[in-house]
This record gives C-alpha cells, structure tokens and sequence, in this order.
C-alpha cells in the first residue's frame, strides 16, 4: 500500500506542526501531510479561525456531499479540519464584514460555555464547524481537531512536568500561549515555528500523557485511528 | 523506452518505485527530493558505462558527494551499506546493480556489489555476492564489457546504451548565450546549454525535420519572424564580447530591416531556453533518455504551458524510445500537459513523516476533469489539492 495522504485544514502554521506531531504518535505508519489550509502563498482566505471558516465556505460551495467526495481533491486518503475551541469566544463580526456576511444564515458566534468541562464549548464550535463545511455530519475518513481552548495546551502538557502550574485547568486557560511564551528560559515555548519545531518530537513522544491531560487529544485519537481505519479497507 | 526505475538507499529516496512515460514531469516542494531522483539515474548510467566515480557522474550531471552524503540516513531506519538502482525496460530488459563506498576512508570508486542484466533471450550478467570476486575488479562493470559481445538490437543491449547515454541537463543563460564555456559539453548541446547554435544547425541539415517540427518551436517565440545560425558574427556583436564560432541569428520581427538582426547573446533569455528544450527532444544526436532540471526557469508561465503541450511531439518526433523527465516549479506547466495521454506522467514528489521521499503519479479522474475550466491543474497545484507543496 503507498503512503497514507493526509489533507490538513488548519488555523496556522504552528497548529500544523503540532497536528502533524500528533498524527505520527497516532498513526502506525508514515503518512504524508499536506497542509491546504493556510495557504502556502498570501491569498485572500488568511489565517486563523477566519482563515478556516473561509477555506471551509468556498469548500461547501463546491456542493460536495464530503471532503472525501470532492473531486479536486483527489489522492488524500484523511482529511483532517482543526479549529481551536477558543473560537467559540469570537464573534464573526471579528472576521471583518466579508465574514459577517457569509455568516448571516449560520448558527451564531460567540458561542461560550463555561469550562470546565471543555467538551462543551468544544462541541458547540463542532458544530459550527461542520455547518461551514455545508454537511450534516464528516464523512468516515474526515477527522475534526478541536483542542481547548487551544493547541498549546497539547504542547503544554506534553513539556511541561507533571505538577507544573500551568497544567492545572489545561483546557480551559485562555492565556496559555502568552503564559508559555514568559516561563523560565528552559521551558519557555514561543508561539512561532521555530520554538514549535523544537519541542514536536516531544508532543510525539508524550501524545500518551497528553490524551490523559487532555479530553479533545483524546478524543482526535480515536476519530483519527477510527477514519485511519476505514481509509486503509 | 525504460519503463520502470527503482530506488533504494540513495539520499532522501529510501525505497521508490517509478514508472516512466515519454513525457515525465516531477513537481514538489523545494528540498523534497526530485533531483535526487534524476541523480540516481544518472549513477545507475555511469555503473552501466563501467564505473562509478566522481568523473562519471559529474559527466552526466550529477553533483559529486561522499558516500555519507550518497547513502540514505534516516533516523527511523538502519543505514543501509549500498544503494540498489534498477531500471526496466522493453522485451524483459532489467539492469540492476548494488553499489558500495565505506562511510569511512571513502574510495574513489563504488564497488559493484552485485549486478544483473537480462532480458527475455537470456541472463547476460549475474554477479552476486557470492560470485568469484578474486577474479573481478570490483569498482569495474561487468555489463560494460558484456555488452561488446551482446546482440546490438537486442533489448538488454538497448538499455544498457540508453542508460548509459543518459545525462541530467541544467541550462544557465551564459552558457545558452555562448559568452560562458560549458564544462560538460555533448552532443547536439552541453549540460548547461552550450553549443546551442551547433546543435541547431545540425538539426537544420536534416530538412523534412527542420521544417515540421523545429518550426513548432520556433512558433513560441513570437517576438522573432526568424531563426537561423551564423559564423558571420562580426556584425552582429561587440568585439568584447566571447563568442563561439557559430551563433545564434534572431530576425526581430518589429524592428527595420537593415537593424533587425541579434545573436543569442542579445535575445531574450526564454527563447534560447525554449530552443534548447527542443532541440534536446527533436536532435537524434541527444539521448535518449535525458532530464532536464528546472525546465521552466526563465519562460512566462503562458510559454511555459505552450512548451509543456509540445514536448511530448517532438519527443516521438526525435526518436520512437525518447524519453524525457523534467522537475518544474511553475504552476502552468500543468496546464499544458496533455494528461488524458498516457505517454504523459506527471509526479507529485513529496516527504513522508519520516522524511523520505515519496513519489505519486497524479491521474486525472473523470469529474476532474470536467472541472478543469474553474479548477485548472496550476490552480489546484497552488490550493495543495495535488500536494506537493510545501508546509509554509
């Protein structure tokens, strides 16, 4: 069998790389990624939850009854949507008018629950993610990542030692990208790609201790290993 | 034609498999590997000439290294100690070939581990691991020699000479322009595009030739009403510039006539690149089989398109077993291959989560197709929909 295809929608760069390290601790086999969100060149559709939202709308325009049924996207064998959870505190009006617009017939942002749990305001942007997708339900090799309240809490948990502070209510801090960015200098993780690419292996290595800090990690575990199978019959 | 290439063991390529059309475009992301592919080629020639050394395969366009550089190393697996390559080609022709250096104290020359050539009217080498190496140099070829005795029109023979003729081109402007020496000179033109006016200029002698086809290219250079060769240069360039003996003669369709004369060094750098593509597919004197690294370096991605249309012609043009693979970056040289034609492949060339180099024939299905219009190759290229893009 060749390689295993894996089409990555992502808020940034950063979330792919620790996607990608995810993906290599869940995956029995090498696979390739190919990121199509964000896009590799400066276009109109942009970064971040908006930059989703619109690869999401110009996808659901295509009128495809799935990821997996739309023919410009042959070859990918997993598709993989990511989206913070954070985004249930935003508000479309944040994407500007272009997004406000596109947005008018579509469930409501914000769309806040209190944490914990996490899995609530998760859900509730799961849902909102697969309406921009214009489906009822993912098809069987698509995957939604939604961590909360963002991905640095994988990275965190993955770093950080057991008892350290910042582990305590992972999922629900929203400041744990800044927090990160201002520990002591030997653990300091910086929002960018190079701080990023330096700790991946450890997300890999520790993806087990993370799904036990981390309900979302464990739940991409197993909708990935669950489409991962269908995609291999 | 080769139909098949295998690969194990040399660079990024851990373990690849390749089946070849006439017209074989390899498309990836910068630092994926592609290059490597067209490398390992090249030294699968240079073990069919004889020898692997540096001056075997700088000869065929391939960056001399070390074996620490030559051998793949890959975090998640064993370094293997040699690099297996092994093409297939027509009536069950095969030549395959191990091939060892030390990691340390390198030799000059790759050892012959084992090598085999065959095709469907017999086995002409098998040299194993076990075979008589007190009797061999091992750094010398055993089908290079064979071959001698070999019927010339048989097939393993055939495949033998293509792989050994086989070279990797990369043209430069100076070098195309005639003002810089090409160190790798060939027949009907260098690796780097030298003794492009040469090269013409035989074609020009065979007329039925000249006239169908290398018209076609000249077509593509709008700007010219005509192109010819020249030894009277005098009058056309500087005394300072350096020019070889024969030049390039371009007739500038919109200037006046007694002024409408330059040479390859003052024309636009696209045409010249578009007449050494085709002269490669069109000359019988040219390889054949040959790659052409960066194909698409200096042409607007419209004449990129329109060149990519016509490789596949003047390559059955050329010769009946031509075959060309080249690596492009511009997105329009999708649009201009001719998919739905077999003999045309195009390759996605991709890193896996491990690193190595992974390389995908791009089909087109049905729906695709019908969707071309909206949804152009270049277009879905650039989207990531092909892959072969990199992560940034």
């Amino acid at each position: 069998m060749s390689e295993l295809r894996v089409a990555l929608i992502a808020e940034g760069p950063t979330d792919a790389i620790i996607v990608g390290a995810a993906l290599k601790a869940i995956l029995d086999k090498p696979f390739i990624l190919q990121t199509l969100q964000p896009e590799a060149t400066p276009g109109p559709v942009g970064t971040g939850w908006c930059g989703v939202f619109k690869w999401c709308r110009a996808f659901a325009g295509r009128g495809a009854a799935g990821l997996e049924d739309d023919p410009t996207l042959p070859g990918f064998d997993l598709f993989v949507v990511h989206l913070d959870a954070d985004v249930a505190e935003a508000s479309y009006a944040d994407g500007g008018l272009a997004v406000e617009e596109a947005a008018r017939a579509l469930l409501p942002l914000p769309c806040n629950q209190p944490c914990p749990p996490p899995t609530a305001a998760a859900d509730e942007v799961r849902k909102r993610l697969v309406e921009w997708l214009g489906l009822k339900q993912v098809g069987p090799r698509t995957v939604v990542c939604l961590p909360s309240k963002a991905i640095d809490g994988w990275l965190a948990a993955g770093v950080l030692q057991d008892g350290h502070a910042l582990r305590t209510g992972l999922e629900c801090n929203l400041r744990l990208a800044d927090q990160l960015a201002v520990l002591p200098v030997n653990q300091r993780v910086r929002k960018g790609r190079r701080d990023y690419l330096q700790h991946e292996s450890a997300v890999t290595r520790e993806w087990e201790r993370i799904r036990k800090s981390c309900t979302q990690a464990e739940r991409f575990h197993h909708e990935a290993r669950a489409a991962v199978a269908v995609a291999a019959r | 034609m080769i139909r098949n290439i295998r690969v194990e063991g040399f660079k990024s390529i851990a373990s690849q498999v390749v089946e070849l059309g006439r017209v074989n475009c390899f498309i990836g992301a910068n630092g994926v590997g592609k290059s490597n592919l067209l490398e390992a080629i090249g030294i699968l020639g240079a073990a069919a000439g004889g020898k692997v050394d540096d001056e075997a395969i700088v000869r065929r366009g391939v960056r001399a290294g070390l074996p620490r550089l030559y051998k793949t190393a890959f975090l998640d697996e064993r370094m293997r100690p040699h690099i297996t390559l092994e093409a297939t080609g027509d009536q069950g022709s095969a030549y395959r070939v191990s091939l060892l250096n030390p990691l340390d104290d390198p030799k000059p020359a790759w050892s012959f581990k084992t090598e085999f050539l065959k095709d469907d009217s017999a086995e002409f080498v098998s040299r194993g691991v076990r075979g008589d190496k007190e009797n061999l140099l091992e750094t010398a070829g055993l089908a290079a020699l064979k071959v001698v005795e070999m019927p010339a029109d048989g097939a393993a023979a055939h495949l033998l000479q293509t792989l050994h003729d086989y070279a990797i081109y990369c043209p430069n402007t100076p070098s195309l322009r005639g003002t810089a020496q090409d160190a790798q000179m060939r027949s009907p033109v260098g690796l780097s595009g030298g003794g492009l006016a040469d090269g013409l200029q035989e074609l020009q002698k065979i007329e039925s030739f000249y006239g169908r086809h290398v018209d076609s290219a000249f077509d593509l250079i709008d700007w010219a009403s005509d192109i010819d060769t020249t030894e009277e240069s005098g009058s056309l360039l500087s005394p300072s510039v350096a020019r070889s003996k024969r030049v390039l003669k371009f007739t500038d369709r919109f200037m006046e006539a007694s002024r409408n004369t330059l040479t390859a060094y003052d024309a636009s750098e696209g045409a010249l690149y578009v007449l050494f593509s085709a002269l490669l597919c069109l000359s019988p004197w040219s390889p054949r089989l040959f790659a052409i690294d960066n194909l698409d370096q200096a042409l607007n991605p419209r004449l990129m398109a329109k060149l990519a249309g016509r490789l596949a012609g003047w390559l059955r043009a050329g010769g009946s077993s031509k075959q060309l693979l080249f690596t492009a970056h511009n997105p329009a040289v999708l649009d201009g291959l001719d998919l739905t034609d077999d003999d045309v492949r195009l390759f996605a060339v991709e890193r896996n989560s491990n690193g190595h180099t992974c390389v995908r024939r791009v089909t087109l299905s049905e729906e695709l197709l019908k969707l071309n219009q909206e949804y152009p190759l270049s277009r879905l290229w650039m989207m990531g929909h092909l892959g072969a893009v990199p992560n940034v």
